[in-house]
């Protein structure tokens, strides 16, 4: 080769090796997050631009005028569905772009969520925010590592009964207290042509709701340390007597024909749709959805009931799943100080209020101005008797385990499997997940 | 003037003393290839070095944060094992070769009846191609509304006096994924349509004429003249519908998330959950691989046939 001709490929093949390289740094599956969370300078000066990416303006909204006045940081929102949301973060998480603060689901459930990202360091501890001590212990499980608290809980919501009033008053049945009175009440419904329950499990995550709302009672109340020792390896689902239980109670209303018919061929929308228009009674969901539901009743909010599902007939040990959403403040924030004075500043118990009345939710922390409306006042004595726990997909390892139940949960309403089955798939998922 | 650079380029290229010329008509002759630096390093960043980084990550345990390990042939073995990807590969192949059969078919019979020279033939042509110009997931949503116990389809088939063909369209694992390929039919058929609309007008006249004048009737003449000339539209029309129905990802998210059970899911919806909801990024990555060789090794194979049946007009 000429000298000349070589020293041009040299170049070349230079000039190729470093930006290989460096496309491979930008790819590399690992964050560009230190192990430990960097301190905030907590120097009082504020300034510049705070990135905040959550699910919604709404209720924040409240806050960010006020906020941008005072402490003289502009907000830079964006806001995306819970699972774009969720997508997104992740990857801009892992390529070290992630806004300064940001919503994150509650513990391991998603690749997103509080805990995986406080077990990558991604980010920061909050244990020393004055706020952290009104953070109620049922969250410990959701939001701590060794102790140490990783999210800001904004508002929470729970998993309930929602009724049409109209069509228990046809009936003349009152909100049941035990599970007796709850399957008194469905044949009640039932015998007036109503379908007593709808449920709409072709969108899958619904076969979540009832189960969850059964186990909080069966499992977390009655086996409290059942998830201790199932992360200890000391027993399964397939051992847990309120796990089986859940389930024969799940698929037996089912089988009863207390739900809506061909329930895998419903979607979730029409099954609301049913109890507004009164084809069907009841339906169990998040609280967070009740709003679409009030939508779809003729005398909207007002005809719509609320009651805890009861699972045994001791109405005393009823408890309800409640669970927050949370705001995490990136570790590697640009403007971390202004994260922390804003979480500060919502953390205000007036204004954790505020926000929560506004979003239709229940406030999260412990030391908040009570806010009067139904929903709030069906949960509080459940809150103020420590009587709730996790939704039971935030305290698994992660998503495989939530999707062996809706998967094989589909095929036991089917009849192709059976709740020994499901059992055992939830086994496996929770061991390859752990593994 | 850098247009006209290139173009005499281009005149030295084509000179048959390229090879020995030098200095400044060398130079010029590398001007065209400058050109498409830009274009090749936009291709390599875009589109070559993501796939072969999501090639290497299939042989890893990358979960989205911490570093990957290398894994070998891992996750490629716990593909087999799956039996929820072993379900997705069955029902990804059904929906490809159903859809390519029927849609195809369906296309033909519709570009058929419509290049003749009834009167409202504009407008079926519109209104069979209109749902191509809705998005998938709309249609998704639609095609769900219409198979909901006691919804339209049931309504109309009650209407009729048939209800008792009336199914559990979406929640009967041995009908739902039967349920969402008519939908995509419904959806799709008008491109193919299209496409041998396009095949038939490119058909002389004057082959059909001299067809008749020996004796051809309608049948002779579809078979004998239309069909090998209609060998480029269906190789586009196969290849394009195979390739799609190989994809399939929207309608199956909107309509049943894959269930009931595991009776509806594709590699592709398997890919998105294991990738983007559980954070397996690596085993995702790995069905994606799958994915790929699996829709390049099929249209290679369905070319290779039907262009031997194409013939020029």
């Amino acid at each position: 080769m000429h000298p000349q001709a070589r020293r041009r490929f040299q170049r070349a093949v230079t000039a190729t090796a470093l930006a290989g390289c460096l496309l491979a740094a930008c790819a590399d599956g690992s964050t560009t997050s230190s192990d430990e969370a960097p301190e905030p300078t907590g120097d009082g000066e504020l300034s510049g631009t705070l990135e905040i990416a959550t699910t919604s303006e709404r209720g924040l909204d409240l806050f960010i005028g006020p906020f941008e006045e005072e402490a003289g940081v502009s907000i830079d929102g964006t806001y995306a569905e819970a699972g774009a949301l969720n997508e997104q973060l992740r990857i801009q998480i892992t390529s070290g772009t992630a806004p300064d603060l940001f919503r994150a689901a509650p513990g391991t459930a998603s690749p997103s969520a509080v805990l995986t990202l406080a077990d990558e360091g991604a980010v920061m501890d909050l244990s020393d925010q004055d706020w952290a001590q009104h953070v109620p212990e049922s969250f410990a499980p959701l939001q701590e590592r060794d102790g140490a608290t990783y999210a800001f809980p904004t508002y929470g919501q729970a998993m309930l009964v929602f009724y049409n009033r109209t069509v228990f008053e046809d009936a003349g049945v009152e909100p049941p207290t035990t599970w007796s009175e709850f399957i008194e009440v469905c044949d009640a419904l039932a015998a007036t042509g109503t379908v007593p329950l709808a449920l709409g499990l072709a969108d899958n995550y619904v076969l979540q709701f009832l189960p969850f709302a059964l186990a909080a009672t069966l499992v977390d109340g009655a086996e409290g340390d059942f998830y201790e020792r199932l992360a200890a390896g000391e027993t399964s689902f397939a051992e847990s007597a309120g796990w089986r239980e859940t389930f024969e109670k799940f698929f037996g209303l089912i089988e009863d024909g207390y739900t809506t018919p061909d329930p895998l061929g419903m979607p979730s929308d029409p099954a609301m749709q049913a109890v507004g228009s009164g084809e069907a009674a009841m339906v169990v969901m998040p609280s967070a959805a009740s709003p679409v539901l009030a939508g779809f009743m003729a005398g909207g909010e007002e005809e719509m009931g609320i009651f805890a599902l009861p699972a045994t007939d001791r109405p005393d040990d009823t408890h309800i799943p409640f669970t927050p959403d949370y705001l995490v403040v990136n570790a590697d924030a640009s403007n971390a100080d202004a994260a922390l004075a804003f979480l500060d500043y919502i953390a205000e118990p007036e204004r954790t209020s505020a926000w929560a009345e506004e979003t239709g939710a229940i406030p999260a922390l412990t030391n908040a101005e009570p806010v009067d409306n139904e929903l709030n006042n069906t949960v509080r004595p459940y809150l103020e008797g420590e009587r709730t726990a996790p939704f039971a997909n935030h305290v698994w390892p992660s998503g495989e385990v939530a999707n062996a139940l809706m998967t094989t949960g589909q095929q036991v309403v089917e009849g192709s499997k059976t709740i020994d089955d499901l059992l055992a798939a939830m086994d496996q998922a929770y061991q390859e997940s752990t593994s | 003037m850098t247009v006209e650079l290139a173009r005499r380029g281009i005149g030295l290229r084509r000179s048959p003393v390229r090879g020995s010329t030098g200095g400044r008509r060398g130079r010029l002759h590398l001007v065209p290839q400058w050109f498409l630096i830009p274009a090749l390093i936009f291709y390599g960043v875009v589109v070559l070095y993501p796939s072969i980084s999501g090639a290497y990550y299939s042989f890893t345990d990358w979960k989205g944060g911490a570093a990957a390990s290398w894994t070998g042939l891992e996750n490629f073995q716990r593909l087999i094992e799956d039996e929820a990807a072993v379900a997705s590969l069955r029902n990804t192949l059904l929906i490809a070769i159903t859809l390519t059969l029927v849609q195809t078919f369906l296309g033909l019979l519709l570009a058929l009846a419509l290049n003749t020279a009834i009167r409202s033939r504009n407008l079926l042509r519109t209104l069979f191609f209109a749902p191509m110009m809705l998005p998938p997931i709309i249609t998704g949503l639609l095609w769900q509304y219409i198979y909901v116990p006691g919804g339209p389809l049931d309504t109309v088939l009650s209407t009729l006096g048939l209800s008792g063909l009336s199914q559990s369209w979406l929640g009967d694992s041995d009908i739902a994924l039967w349920s969402i390929i008519g939908s995509v039919i419904w959806h799709h058929v008008g491109m193919s349509m299209v496409i041998y609309l396009a095949g038939l007008q490119r058909i002389p006249e004057e082959l059909y004429e001299a067809a008749a004048l020996d004796g051809a009737g309608a049948v002779r003449r579809f078979w004998s003249v239309t069909r090998p000339l209609l060998g480029q539209a269906t190789t586009i029309a196969t290849a394009l519908t195979m390739t799609a129905s190989l994809k399939l990802f929207d309608q199956v998210f909107v309509m049943t998330g894959g269930g009931p059970g595991v009776s509806t899911q594709t590699l592709s919806l398997i890919m998105y959950k294991e990738a983007f909801v559980y954070g397996n990024y690596g085993y995702g990555s790995a069905i994606a691989l799958i994915l790929t060789m699996i829709v390049a090794f099929i249209v290679y194979l369905q070319m290779s046939v039907t262009r031997r049946g194409e013939v020029e007009a």
